[in-house]
């Protein structure tokens, strides 16, 4: 009977213990929750911060779905493409959107709190950009008879200009 | 210079960026200007990544003063652009008036090789 006193007491012991951790775990949470509803003005209005982190996100969004309507892929547009080549393709605009706005806009400019706006401006560039980039850098790299023809003209103008100077007899090197 | 010392050059040198972002924007996605050549389009990434630059230089650093030389040179930036969005312009125009029959736009290499 002593021992399940014991045993009853330990366990209560360990509830409150858990609890009082989880709330400063939640604490925690609670400042953060307080911080995304600070306000920050914005074209004369007191907006809560999350509402500009999300509209980050909307912007990432809207930019990798523009990006679908370029000219970037060959037989009329991306529609011809199969389904799982367009969802790489808006997530990859997506993820270089909030990559741009949320790790190289800090990094480049050296502020660890840029404008709001600068940051949704960059996150609509940066998405609609991105992915056009990477799709260029994939066709190089799949394409043979690109980099065979860009490595010869290289070799050949490199090669043009160190004859001006071999051939070039009595004159000054 | 009294006069053009009423005009707002800041706010110039502010906006240029912003004009330049559109004037990429709407190159890509115009149907008048064909961007399918990886070149066409990684000149235009390119420009994209110059206007950002310039915009962060804006709001970066403090020690960034624009002068009357960096705004000339963002005002003429522009106006490259503007010349390189004409070039394009007429070169979609012709190669389409040229291949107007479907068979002919249909082939896969039709930009990266203009046979003379």
């Amino acid at each position: 009977m002593q021992h399940k006193i014991e045993a009853a007491k330990m366990t209560v012991g360990l509830i409150i213990g858990s609890s009082v951790s989880m709330l400063s775990a939640s604490g925690s949470a609670i400042a953060l929750t307080e911080q995304l509803n600070a306000p920050h003005k914005f074209l004369y209005l007191n907006l809560p911060m999350w509402m500009f982190f999300s509209a980050i996100f909307a912007l990432s969004i809207i930019g990798s779905v523009a990006s679908l309507f370029t000219d970037i892929y060959k037989d009329n547009g991306f529609k011809t493409l199969p389904i799982s080549h367009q969802i790489l393709h808006f997530i990859g605009g997506f993820l270089s959107g909030i990559i741009g706005a949320f790790v190289l806009l800090p990094a480049f400019t050296q502020t660890q709190s840029p404008p709001l706006e600068i940051m949704m401006v960059t996150a609509l560039a940066l998405s609609s950009s991105g992915v056009v980039l990477l799709n260029n850098w994939g066709e190089l790299k799949r394409d043979e008879k690109l980099q065979q023809s860009v490595r010869q003209l290289i070799i050949s103008r490199i090669t043009w200009f160190v004859d001006i100077f071999t051939n070039n007899k009595g004159g000054d090197k | 210079m009294n006069l053009l010392s009423y005009f707002n050059w800041q706010g110039v040198n502010l906006i240029t960026p912003y004009i330049g972002l559109f004037m990429c924007g709407y190159m890509m996605l115009s149907a008048r200007h064909c961007t399918q050549r990886i070149t066409t389009s990684t000149f235009i990434i390119v420009l994209v990544f110059i206007w950002l630059n310039l915009m962060w230089a804006d709001i970066g650093h403090t020690h960034f003063v624009p002068t009357r030389q960096t705004m000339t040179a963002r005002l003429l930036l522009l106006l490259a652009m503007l010349l390189f969005m004409a070039e394009l312009y007429t070169t979609t125009k012709i190669i389409r008036a040229l291949g107007h029959e479907e068979s002919f736009l249909k082939k896969p290499n039709l930009f990266k090789r203009i046979k003379k």
